[in-house]
């Protein structure tokens, strides 16, 4: 039995990026197809549409979507914004960790808005490692991240 | 939504042409020349943009704006088919290659900004959210709704042009998502695309310009960032004003104007390049054959009219600017002129500022390609066009005034090189793309000229 691992080429590579890159990944397909005979992996050329046309259909479809594109931010910040969207949270404040997280602080200001970020607000956005502070209640959590109710 | 899409650009040529109603030569001078009549719609449609951007940040509300802009449009183009019918009907008829390039290249740019979300940072705090929050709150002022770290972050003093174009695209779609409101983007570059059909006859030009302004800049053209923009109009800025310089035609001087003022809109290195501007402006001004009074005669007053319109909306924001008290993050004061002293007795300093600014490909490819100009300036000397020297004179003046700023700096010097260098040098290259365009211009029609049936036998019969 072959133990190989699958390595999916897309056609996307073959038209997007820079000349450069475009060179360096024929002659990588190359070595990887007719060069290393004993390779740790098989390529597989995937279908076009499945790639390219993949890419191109979730961002056709979401196009007039409201609040649609947000994939392509960090993830914890994605989590944090439907924590707050799903609670109808009109103003938020974050943990201490968290305020600590340049990127993702704030990917959560600029991408909640109308959502506004107040630094006394009663709601909290916290990492889930963090402990809940005394005067605060869980109310809910997603993947790593967590929003919780201070009085 | 598909109202946003198919309403923008004869909006903005509407205002662009009630602006463009005291000056009733303007349609008249293109009418003859293809090229001219390019130059005369970019120069419509970039100024109806600014005059948009002027009445945004006076009425403040995006739906109230659109409605006021639809009327003043649909004035600009019921005035001006009365009273140069003929003329702009004339000036519209670019012909079919060039409507179908003009087509096919903003499709493609379309789709290529459309179907990317936002994703850079910059883009996200900077432009689209200003964008972002004048759709939700309605209102300009930043201190309103958001939160802390606004300068360091969201820098809300930057001009409001593309925030004001990416707001009235989401307020006529109806909805904010992360894709819709790069159709501003789209708008942004209508007016140097239509431009750029000028150059159809000199496929030369055409190619380096393709090159030089849309293709060089890279992920800058769609990922929401605005200095490809600002470079891209700073480039037909200079074309435009260095033909100007050279033949004195009305249409160069407006649509130098208005790419002008488009820059300001853009970010605060428009500002920048304002002042570079009237640097090389009063350069070219001694040096020109006429002097500083025969150029400023040569500008007729009723140009005035369009120019205050195309300025209106850096003046306004300069105003609300100073209401609002929003001050730039880099803190140009006394101050800032002690550490660039500081920094200029810093051999590590140097180094730094000369490994990211000279020993790069933004500054050598075109430096070389100017230094090969020069070589042919030594051996024809006829053939340097007046144009060239104010691009190449804005070029350095620009690239003086980055090293200045990097030399200011509060931040250190390791981390704002690292994060703007690559993206502050597209301005002064393009500038110096704008001197050889203008040159490679100048040659490849005098070329025509000597090649054209006839033409030997009028030189010699001369």
């Amino acid at each position: 039995m072959a133990h190989w691992r699958d390595v999916a080429i897309g056609a996307d590579r073959l038209v997007s990026g820079t000349p450069a890159r475009a060179c360096f990944f024929l002659t990588a397909l190359f070595v990887a197809l007719f060069v290393w005979r004993g390779a740790p992996f098989r390529v597989v050329l995937v279908p076009p549409e499945a790639v390219f046309l993949g890419h191109w259909n979730r961002d056709i479809a979401d196009f007039a979507v409201p609040r649609a594109g947000e994939y392509r931010i960090v993830k914890s910040a994605q989590w944090a914004l439907a924590l707050l969207r799903e609670h109808k949270i009109e103003q938020y404040s974050v943990s201490a960790a968290l305020a600590r997280q340049g990127e993702v602080r704030v990917r959560i200001m600029e991408g909640g808005v109308p959502i506004m970020f107040k630094a006394d607000a009663p709601d909290l956005l916290l990492y889930k490692f963090e402990t809940l502070p005394p005067d605060c209640r869980l109310v809910d959590e997603r993947e790593a991240m967590r929003l919780a109710r201070c009085d | 939504m598909l109202a946003a899409i198919s309403l923008f650009a004869p909006c903005f040529f509407g205002l662009g042409l009630l602006a463009l109603l005291p000056l009733p030569r303007f349609w008249a001078e293109p009418a003859a020349d293809p090229a001219q009549r390019a130059t005369a719609l970019a120069a419509a449609l970039a100024l109806g943009m600014t005059v948009y951007y002027g009445l945004m940040l006076a009425i403040e509300r995006p739906e109230v704006t659109a409605a006021v802009s639809l009327g003043l449009a649909a004035i600009g183009w019921g005035t001006t088919l009365i009273r140069a019918r003929r003329e702009l009907l004339r000036s519209l008829a670019l012909g079919r290659w060039a409507y179908g390039l003009l087509i096919l290249l903003l499709i493609a740019a379309a789709l290529h900004i459309l179907l990317r979300p936002l994703a850079d940072s910059d883009a996200r705090t900077i432009w689209f959210h200003h964008a972002k929050v004048i759709y939700f709150f309605g209102d300009f002022d930043p201190f309103a709704s958001w939160g802390t770290d606004r300068r360091q972050f969201f820098h809300p003093d930057y001009p409001k042009l593309l925030a004001t174009l990416a707001s009235s695209a989401a307020t006529l779609a109806g909805f904010w998502n992360e894709y819709f409101p790069k159709l501003a983007l789209v708008a942004l570059l209508l007016p140097p695309l239509v431009a750029t059909l000028g150059f159809l006859r000199q496929p030369l030009t055409l190619i380096l310009v393709l090159v030089a302004f849309y293709c060089l800049p890279r992920a800058y053209m769609w990922n929401g960032f605005m200095d490809g923009y600002l470079a891209l109009y700073a480039g037909f800025m200079a074309i435009h004003f260095g033909r100007w310089l050279g033949e004195r035609r009305l249409v160069d001087l407006v649509a130098g104007i208005a790419f002008l003022a488009v820059t300001v809109g853009l970010k605060n290195e428009g500002y920048m390049l304002l002042v570079v501007f009237a640097g090389a402006g009063l350069l070219a001004a001694f040096r020109s054959r006429d002097g500083v009074g025969g150029l400023m005669k040569a500008i007729p007053l009723p140009v005035l009219v369009p120019a205050l319109l195309a300025f209106s909306g850096f003046f306004l924001w300069l105003y609300l600017r100073r209401q609002w008290h929003l001050e730039n993050d880099l803190e140009f004061g006394p101050g800032a002129w002690a550490r660039a002293i500081e920094r200029l007795g810093d051999p590590e300093a140097l180094a730094l500022l000369g490994e990211s600014l000279f020993l790069t490909a933004a500054t050598a490819l075109p430096a070389g390609m100017v230094a090969a100009m020069f070589w042919q300036f030594r051996r024809w000397p006829e053939s340097r066009p007046a144009g060239t020297d104010f691009a190449l004179a804005l070029a350095l003046l620009y690239f003086g005034g980055v090293i200045l700023i990097y030399l200011m700096t509060p931040h250190t010097l390791t981390w704002h090189l690292g994060t703007s260098a690559e993206r502050v040098l597209m301005t002064p290259r393009a500038l110096a793309f704008a001197a050889i365009a203008l040159w490679l211009q100048e040659r490849e029609i005098a070329g025509r000229i000597r090649l054209a049936p006839g033409a030997a036998r009028r030189i010699s019969g001369a």
